[in-house]
């Protein structure tokens, strides 16, 4: 029964808080650089939001506040944006960190989306680390009778630290409650994911997803970030599917983390993206 | 004829219609001054005509209703034969139903459009044609008369139904001078129209599309509403407004829901409490966050106020111009507000070149959403060649264009530079007297404008038939494919510029390309909501890029929309 449950809790994957955001960029990493697909709890442990920030137990609690404007201005509606808004605290008690998420999504100030969601990632074995997360998400719209929707999901997410690589597993958007409307609900992805610790040549990542109701289910991305200096941090990442290129910054300053991400996609044109974190 | 708007001060009068605080009958439109000399036949003085329109819900009966300009009584009579050409119309019974429109006809109204039929008032159907006992309206319509219809005799009046004149007129004896409805000697072809008339101090002024018989701008499905600013506000950061409402629905009692909305945001709502026939509220909204929008009943918009144009718009563009005139035409350009969710409102706009530019208009005219608007030199004869029904301006003082090489300035209320176009005859091959309709959406600076020659002129017309257009549109936003059938597929229009190949492509918000359309050769294109593999599409936001090559030049354009289930 143990084993079952533990095998059960392996393919549950911990899904982060701030995974939550409504973004085209790599899921599984930070949440405020958007391009950065490197963890950089390897690197500096500063992420919460990734998976393997529970492996660093050097910190007690923490906050976090990003926000993504998306694409360029189009043809139409120029005067209206895509953004999201996301909030996050965390608290380490022992081996379990517990993780709190809100965001708030907007399109053109038309279509809207809120969520919340709660993880909490533990320690079963000294180098391996499982998570669970429970989300739940209102969609609604503006000008139409139609009223709104709403999504329960959960998920989960495996993390390995071995000597020189991190492996991660994760599953997302498992859909506990469902709306009776087609298009609303979010898909079902599996991620899996390698890491190397921060070096000389900085650190390094590659990721696939997995997203089976996608015409083109397979994606990847991949990314270097490296450190200048203690305080000032550079990210690169590109991802197919559709293809994306990020550039980032990062700056640590005592407990706090600034960091400022531009994302390109061939089409839809640049993403900016603000993060600031604090921890403890 | 260039000057007479700046005249366009809004005259204020008395068009007394509510007389105990109930509406009845309202002078709503008077013709006096036509084209042509007075005596002329077809044109001039048999072309005048006073409208009036039943405002309460009862009909009203016609019977013993008089009209003076204070230096003459004529009875109102019924029209007795139909005239050729107006079957729509209607010849009785005496009396006026609520919501409808008569005409008050010269008697020789026949016999002048049988000599000029270019002359004939294009009236809309369902108006009731009257005239009166004596061969004119009045002693024949000065540019300044005023007019009174009253019940009663020659000699004596028993209720006053409707005034429109400078002083107000009380009493039961007729008037022994002109009335005057202020000094306006050149405003030849142009009726004048209430813009203002359920507060206390009814306004009248030009009307906007020169004339338009038998119907009254001011109604929308049987409501009428008015609003004033009150400067006065508490808040800062808000406008306040009191705004008064009727309605000639006799099916409408209460329970009527009412709110008010600012840039998209409902700011205020509740339902219509009736004082007598009115309804009557005041609210406060955010300053310059958008429209602001009166919505009686979910369905009928009022557009009450606006923000102010900035450089971050840019959405006001010339799409149309028309620099050489023939004999007996006029210059004019064309405007259109691209935005799709600001209106912005066209008070002291400026335009000419870096050497001289005049004032558009000191009106408030607000150019809404995807809405046009003609700058003309003289609305009349523009009204003349074009049977189109567009929103005009002719300023107080044109700028002539000049017919072989010129730049037009675009200036905004708030001297924002907003548009600026240039065009050169020597580059613009079989350019004789056509108008030019512009290609490129956005123009780099220091670059011409890209042009083509327009043989059909299409002032103030979106439709695709007919106007060469130079850009994507997208909708409805949002579009809800749910097979209720409203909004069920998203319609892409598709720029019409010359030979071209084009290509749609559908992307999730995610990036993902989700759909593509190839080859197309219509001028739409239809998507219904799901992916090439057949699934439903993600609700929320998508991106439209289209791809289209020109003349050997690729374009792209990029539209965002909401998908919603």
């Amino acid at each position: 029964m143990e084993v079952k449950f533990k095998a059960f809790l392996l393919v549950l994957f911990v899904s982060i808080s701030a995974e939550l955001l409504r973004s085209p960029f790599p899921s599984g990493y930070s949440m405020g650089t958007l391009g950065a697909i490197i963890h950089d709890d390897i690197a500096d442990n500063t992420h919460l939001s990734m998976v393997p920030a529970i492996h660093n137990r050097s910190f007690k609690c923490g906050a976090d506040l990003s926000i993504v404007n998306y694409y360029d201005k189009m043809n139409n509606l120029c005067d209206r944006s895509l953004y999201q808004l996301s909030i996050g605290g965390y608290y380490r008690w022992k081996h379990i960190l517990l993780k709190l998420n809100m965001s708030h999504f907007d399109a053109l100030s038309t279509y809207f989306e809120q969520s919340a969601s709660l993880s909490g990632d533990f320690y079963i074995i000294d180098i391996m680390a499982l998570g669970i997360v429970f989300s739940g998400q209102r969609v609604s719209i503006r000008g139409v009778e139609t009223g709104a929707h709403f999504t329960g999901v959960m998920g989960g997410s495996a993390s390995i630290r071995l000597a020189r690589v991190n492996i991660s597993f994760k599953c997302r958007n498992l859909v506990v409650k469902k709306t009776q409307t087609p298009g609303v609900d979010p898909s079902l992805q599996f991620t899996c994911g390698i890491e190397t610790p921060l070096s000389r040549i900085g650190s390094q990542g590659f990721l696939i997803e997995i997203t089976p109701d996608e015409q083109k289910p397979f994606r990847w991305i991949m990314g270097e970030e490296i450190w200048l200096r203690n305080w000032l941090g550079a990210q690169i990442a590109i991802a197919n599917n559709p293809l994306q290129v990020g550039l980032g910054i990062a700056v640590s300053i005592s407990k706090g983390l600034f960091t400022g991400s531009i994302v390109n996609n061939e089409q839809l044109g640049w993403s900016r993206g603000l993060y600031l974190g604090w921890k403890k | 004829m260039a000057g007479r708007f700046g005249f366009l001060l809004i005259l204020s009068g008395f068009a007394v219609f509510t007389f105990g605080g109930k509406p009845g009958i309202i002078i709503s439109e008077l013709y006096r001054d036509p084209p042509g000399s007075e005596t002329s036949i077809g044109g001039g003085i048999t072309n005048e005509f006073v409208e009036i329109m039943n405002i309460s819900r009862d009909t009203v009966d016609l019977s013993n209703l008089w009209l003076t300009d204070g230096s003459e009584c004529d009875s109102v009579v019924q029209w007795s034969n139909p005239i050729a050409g107006y079957d729509s119309c209607v010849y009785g019974p005496f009396f006026l139903r609520p919501s409808q429109c008569a005409l008050i006809l010269d008697r020789d109204y026949t016999a002048a459009i049988n000599a000029d039929r270019s002359s004939a008032l294009r009236m809309a159907p369902g108006t009731l044609l009257l005239t009166v006992s004596d061969n004119d309206l009045g002693n024949g319509l000065q540019s300044d008369d005023g007019l009174m219809l009253y019940k009663g005799t020659s000699k004596h009046i028993d209720t006053i139904i409707s005034l429109a004149a400078d002083t107000e007129w009380k009493g039961k004896t007729i008037p022994n001078e002109k009335l005057r409805l202020s000094e306006l000697s050149d405003i030849e072809g142009v009726s004048i129209v209430p813009v203002s008339f359920l507060f206390d101090i009814p306004r009248y002024s030009f009307c906007e599309n020169v004339t338009t018989p038998g119907y009254f701008e001011k109604i929308k499905n049987s409501w009428f509403a008015e609003w004033i600013e009150n400067p006065d506000c508490t808040e800062q950061k808000n406008s306040c407004y009191k705004m008064r409402c009727l309605t000639t629905d006799t099916s409408v009692i209460s329970n009527v829901n009412w709110k008010v909305s600012a840039g998209g945001t409902v700011v205020t709502q509740d339902v219509m409490s009736f004082q007598g026939a009115f309804f009557e509220t005041a609210f406060e909204a955010p300053r310059n966050c958008g429209d602001i929008v009166f919505t009686i009943d979910n369905r009928i918009n009022y557009l009450v106020g606006s923000k102010s144009y900035s450089s971050s718009d840019s959405c006001i563009k010339i799409t149309e111009i028309y620099p050489k005139a023939n004999s007996g035409e006029c210059e004019w350009f064309e405007l259109v507000n691209r935005s799709e969710l600001n209106s912005f409102d066209l008070a002291h706009w400026k335009f000419g070149n870096h050497e001289d530019t005049v004032e558009l208009t000191d009106r408030k005219i607000l150019l809404s959403p995807q809405e046009y608007v003609v700058i003309c030199k003289d609305t009349v004869s523009f009204k003349r060649k074009y049977s189109v029904s567009v929103k005009l301006i002719e300023p107080p003082r044109w700028h002539t264009l000049n017919n072989a090489a010129d730049t037009i300035l675009l200036i905004s209320g708030e001297n924002i530079q907003a548009d600026m176009v240039n065009y050169d005859s020597k580059k613009l091959k079989g350019w004789n007297y056509q108008s030019l309709v512009r290609l490129d959406r956005v123009q780099k600076q220091g670059s011409p404008t890209l042009w083509k020659v327009n043989s059909i002129p299409a002032p103030g017309v979106s439709d695709n038939s007919i106007v060469q257009i130079d850009k994507m549109n997208i909708s409805p936003i949002p579009f809800s494919p749910n097979g209720d059938n409203k909004n069920d597929v998203l319609t892409i229009t598709i720029p019409q510029i010359g030979q071209s190949a084009t290509t749609v492509e559908i992307y999730s918000f995610g990036g993902k390309k989700i759909r593509t359309f190839d080859q197309l050769s219509e001028s739409t294109c239809i998507w219904d909501g799901r992916k090439s593999d057949g699934k439903a599409a993600s609700t929320g936001p998508f991106f439209v890029v289209m791809e289209m090559t020109a003349d050997g030049k690729k374009m792209i354009f990029r539209n965002k929309g909401i998908l919603w289930r």
